[in-house]
């Protein structure tokens, strides 16, 4: 399978956005062909008993006929599954060491989730953000939606800082239906106020998945020579000699990475790191595979209950 | 290996200047732009104890190519066995000045001192040959003698130099150098084996009047050096004095011809350079009185005229004071001392003063000149008692019937020069009997309305000495009305007769012959009116005076005499030749006597004449300033500093380091280290080049 893995560095040579996820989304159909999780469909959620007032279209009479009693049969509602993809385009997104930028990585993968979703009929959106919600993109299905999404996300970035939980605040107030959003950003901001606003829009109903994009020189911190450094955001400049300051980087990093893994998983969020060189379609691989989970998860949930 | 300049191996210090450029970190100039600096701390710099060398290739060339530079400049070289100075020594040559300008005061001792001191200093294996020198060199310690006696060479030196005083000569320094050469090159020779180093040391006051000219064809051997030791005159306040040329009569005037005599009494007194006195007196010995005052600024020379001397005052000499020194003050004047010479005629005494005879022309011509008084007798029988005494007769052909011919050809054969004039073309037989070559033909000449002029004439000959100058020789104004045809027998025993003028119609004019010691000459023409104008052209008067100083009685003036000149001993034979201090000069083997001493040379002929030389200094050696060392550097002469060279140990670690000099420029070892300092950079550029700067990635 690796073989049929497409090298990050080779994709973004690829100048067209949409050609780009088309090679991603196909290269995952040819490699989840015997795959287990095949397909979605309406699948069967859960029963409740019947309340005056509710559609008695969706009264299981096979049930009544067995055991004189109303029930109600709910069904998941994957087939209109709304998906927002959030992206971030702050400065720090255009860091990038292996000949492309995070924030190219970001736009193919989500170009790729998009095209991903809207073969299955999904209706997909886009949200791009820096300091605040730049653009926005509504969820839809249509023909040449997909189009307009990746005009969007090709569009040159404009923003400068990163204002995570703003742009959560003010995209709560322009999704009004619940769905999924996707949100992909390098969570290059303190935790502890983004948590509060992940856990709002959780709270709301949507299902939130987050892709955390790491460079490698981010991750490794493999820099040789010591150098003034400069925030892409802000600007400051420091003095830094990588030979002694890479141990503390390491430890900074790694422990702000397990703080925003851990609140995931305390918000009961979907977490994705994604260092950019990896393949783009192990990425898809793992949110797909980890949905399909989600659903028999929940499932198992509705049927215990 | 041992190093020519070892301090220069200092400067291999300078490889701490890459060490320390090497561990200096340099402020980091790039700037890194990274997403978030959220992680991230400031650095601090890092302390010096934490630096790393980096590069240690480079840093590695960059010492290398210091220390090659330092080693280059130190010059290293190889020392073997062969190319140690010898341990056979030094050969020294030592010449001591001792021209006449070493007897200003103490200057001769010191000379002499610093000569004995230095041959005192020499080690046994060394070679010693001592000399002094002023015109000429003179050994007085020989190579030879040195090798018989190492052990009494100071005191041996010292005895002789003992028994030397400066003379009164000029100084050919060049000369003696190149002599000296020659004593070196010479003990070579006989030595066979390798060649010493060879020192010449000279011990003089190295006066700017030394004559250097030999030097420029001097060839000087590789392992000589030549040392100055010069010997500093107390002061340098000199006037030298000197004859100044005549003045030519014609620049008198009246009233000085009708006084006596003057004679020598310009002379150029010049004063030196660096004198500080500037007044000077002249005044003649015998009249201390009478001073001549002038003032002469330092450096300069003027002309003075002097009070002018009686002839009847003999010898003069001419003191000049004011300055330090006094062996260049006086000036020796020889009084005038005319040459008498004696002549006689053959002819009728009345026709003395009848306008067309010959002798009235030629009485005429032989008046006194300063150096010459010709006395002319008259006779009108020409035999032996009549030619005692006489170095010249002139006959003529009109009255030669009372020449007793054995006799005078005695004369002749004894030296005396006979002038027979043909004025008539009679008494061949009386020629005849004189003439080498036997019977003669004399005839008169066709007659013609045509002059004769002189068609060849022999200007080399002697006897037409004056003709000589092409001023002179114009004759073509000379005309001869009559002449007389000369022959003579092609073949015969005798001195063949030589024709030194022929008419233009190729008859002969002027015919000499040879016989003993003396000379015929025969004039086939009068110089009288009759026969041609030779008489009354300006060419008479250089022809008769001509035969005059063939003769040996020159009327020129007399020659300057300087110390080293030969004294003109002329014809007579010589008793006696007194030098100036009184003591008898013996004669040399060639029966010449060059002057040794200024002033008065007395040469008294078998005849009980007397004639007096006088000698003077040579001028040159009044120039007593120093000689600048540069001309004699330009001259070629191998010259080492005097002030840095010292004998003994010294000596011999100067020798020791030029042996080292020459061994390490045969070897060229640094240029070598040159060679491999270049591989070296061009290495060290390239590491530099190649290493590509770490950047953030």
């Amino acid at each position: 399978m690796a073989t049929l893995l497409t090298d990050p560095a080779a994709l973004m040579r690829i100048r067209s956005l949409e050609l780009r996820a088309k090679v991603v989304v196909e290269g995952m159909w040819r490699g989840l062909h015997r795959s287990p999780y095949h397909g979605f469909s309406v699948e069967f959620s859960e029963y409740r008993s019947y309340v005056q007032g509710d559609d008695p279209r969706y009264i299981d009479w096979k049930v009544v006929g067995r055991s004189d009693r109303y029930f109600i049969k709910k069904f998941e509602d994957e087939t209109n599954l709304r998906c927002q993809l959030v992206v971030d385009q702050s400065k720090s997104m255009q860091f990038g060491s292996g000949g492309f930028s995070k924030a190219e990585y970001a736009a193919t993968l989500a170009a790729t989730l998009c095209s991903f979703l809207m073969k299955q009929g999904d209706a997909v959106g886009v949200t791009t953000f820096a300091e605040g919600v730049q653009e926005h993109v509504p969820a839809r299905n249509r023909p040449g939606h997909l189009r307009r999404v990746m005009m969007e996300l090709e569009k040159p970035m404009r923003g400068t800082g990163t204002s995570l939980e703003m742009s959560i605040s003010q995209m709560a107030g322009l999704l009004q239906k619940r769905g999924m959003i996707c949100v992909i950003t390098d969570v290059l901001a303190p935790v502890e106020r983004l948590e509060t606003q992940l856990g709002l829009l959780g709270a709301v109903g949507h299902d939130v998945v987050l892709f955390h994009l790491q460079d490698r020189a981010e991750i490794d911190f493999n820099f040789d020579k010591a150098a003034h450094f400069r925030d892409a955001e802000t600007g400051r400049e420091i003095f830094v000699d990588p030979l002694s300051a890479k141990e503390n980087y390491l430890k900074n990093m790694s422990a702000h990475q397990a703080l925003v893994k851990n609140t995931c998983e305390r918000l009961g969020m979907e977490y994705h790191w994604c260092p950019t060189d990896r393949p783009l379609e192990l990425a898809l691989y793992e949110f797909v595979s980890n949905r399909a989970k989600q659903g028999v998860r929940q499932r198992g949930k509705g049927a215990a209950a | 290996m041992t190093w020519l300049f070892p301090l220069y191996l200092l400067g291999a210090g300078a490889v701490i200047a890459p060490i320390l450029l090497h561990l200096r970190r340099r402020p980091p100039q790039n700037r890194v732009e990274f997403s978030s600096l959220m992680f991230l701390e400031a650095s601090e710099r890092l302390p010096v104890r934490n630096r790393r060398i980096e590069n240690w290739l480079l840093l590695a060339l960059r010492c290398l190519a210091i220390l090659l530079l330092a080693g280059m400049f130190a010059r290293p070289w190889w020392s073997s066995a062969s190319a140690m100075p010898k341990a056979d020594g030094t050969r020294w040559i030592v010449l001591v000045d001792s021209s006449a300008s070493m007897r200003r005061g103490d200057m001769w001792d010191r000379a002499v001192t610093e000569a004995q001191k230095l041959v005192a200093d020499t080690e046994a294996v060394d070679q010693v040959a001592v000399g002094v020198f002023d015109r000429s060199v003179r050994m007085l310690w020989s190579f030879d003698e040195d090798q018989r006696a190492v052990g009494a060479r100071a005191a041996g030196v010292s005895q002789r130099l003992a028994t030397v005083k400066p003379g009164w000569s000029g100084t050919k320094l060049g000369a003696a150098l190149v002599e000296a050469v020659s004593w070196a090159g010479a003990r070579d020779s006989l030595a066979g084996g390798g060649k010493r180093s060879t020192r010449l040391v000279v011990i003089s006051d190295l006066q700017e009047g030394a004559s250097i000219e030999e030097l420029s064809t001097a060839v000087w051997p590789s392992e000589m050096t030549v040392e100055f030791r010069r010997i500093e005159a107390p002061d340098l306040n000199n006037f030298s004095v000197q004859l100044a040329a005549n003045v030519e009569e014609s620049t008198e005037d009246e009233n000085a011809t009708k006084a006596l005599p003057k004679r020598g009494d310009r002379v150029r007194v010049s004063n030196a350079r660096a004198s500080s006195v500037t007044d000077l007196e002249l005044h003649w010995q015998s009249r201390p009185n009478e001073l001549s005052q002038g003032y002469l600024p330092a450096g300069t020379s003027r002309v003075m005229s002097l009070a002018t001397r009686a002839e009847t005052d003999g010898p003069g000499v001419l003191v000049l004071s004011g300055d330090a020194w006094d062996f260049d003050n006086r000036v020796f004047v020889a009084p005038p001392q005319p040459l008498k010479v004696r002549l006689v005629f053959l002819g009728d005494a009345k026709s003395r003063d009848e306008a067309a005879a010959p002798l009235f022309f030629l009485a005429r011509v032989l008046q006194p000149t300063p150096n010459l008084t010709p006395e002319l007798t008259i006779t009108e029988s020409l035999d032996a008692s009549s030619l005692a005494g006489v170095q010249v007769a002139f006959v003529l052909s009109s009255s030669a019937a009372e020449v007793n011919a054995p006799e005078v050809r005695s004369w002749i054969a004894n030296g005396g020069l006979c002038v027979w004039v043909m004025d008539e073309a009679k008494n061949a037989e009386s020629f005849s009997a004189l003439w080498p070559r036997g019977e003669v033909a004399l005839t008169e000449a066709a007659e013609s309305d045509d002059y004769r002029l002189l068609g060849e004439l022999n200007a080399q000959h002697p006897l037409l000495h004056p003709f000589d100058d092409a001023r002179l020789r114009d004759l073509t104004k000379v005309r001869f009305w009559h002449h007389r045809v000369l022959k003579w027998a092609e073949k015969g025993a005798g001195n063949e007769p030589e024709v030194l003028a022929k008419f233009d119609n190729n008859d002969p004019a002027l015919v000499t012959a040879s016989i003993g010691k003396g000379t015929l000459l025969a004039l086939t023409a009068g110089w009288h009116p009759r026969d041609s104008q030779l008489a009354l052209s300006t060419k008479f008067v250089p022809l008769i005076f001509g035969w005059l100083e063939a003769a040996g009685y020159a009327h020129q003036e007399q020659q300057r005499l300087v110390v080293g000149d030969e004294l003109p001993l002329g014809k007579a034979a010589v008793a006696a030749v007194l030098a100036p201090d009184g003591t008898n000069v013996v004669l040399g083997a060639d029966g010449r006597v060059v002057a040794e001493q200024i002033g008065f040379y007395k040469v008294r002929s078998a005849d009980g004449a007397e004639l007096v030389h006088a000698v003077n200094l040579p001028p040159e050696e009044g120039r007593v300033m120093p000689l600048e060392e540069s001309r004699l550097r330009d001259a070629g002469v191998p010259m080492i500093d005097a002030r840095k060279s010292e004998v003994g140990p010294v000596g011999a670690e100067e020798s020791q380091r030029l042996a080292a000099t020459e061994q390490e420029a045969q070897q060229r070892v640094w240029w070598w280290i040159l060679i491999g300092l270049l591989a070296v950079l061009v290495a060290e550029t390239w590491v530099a080049g190649r290493r590509t700067p770490i950047t953030a990635s």
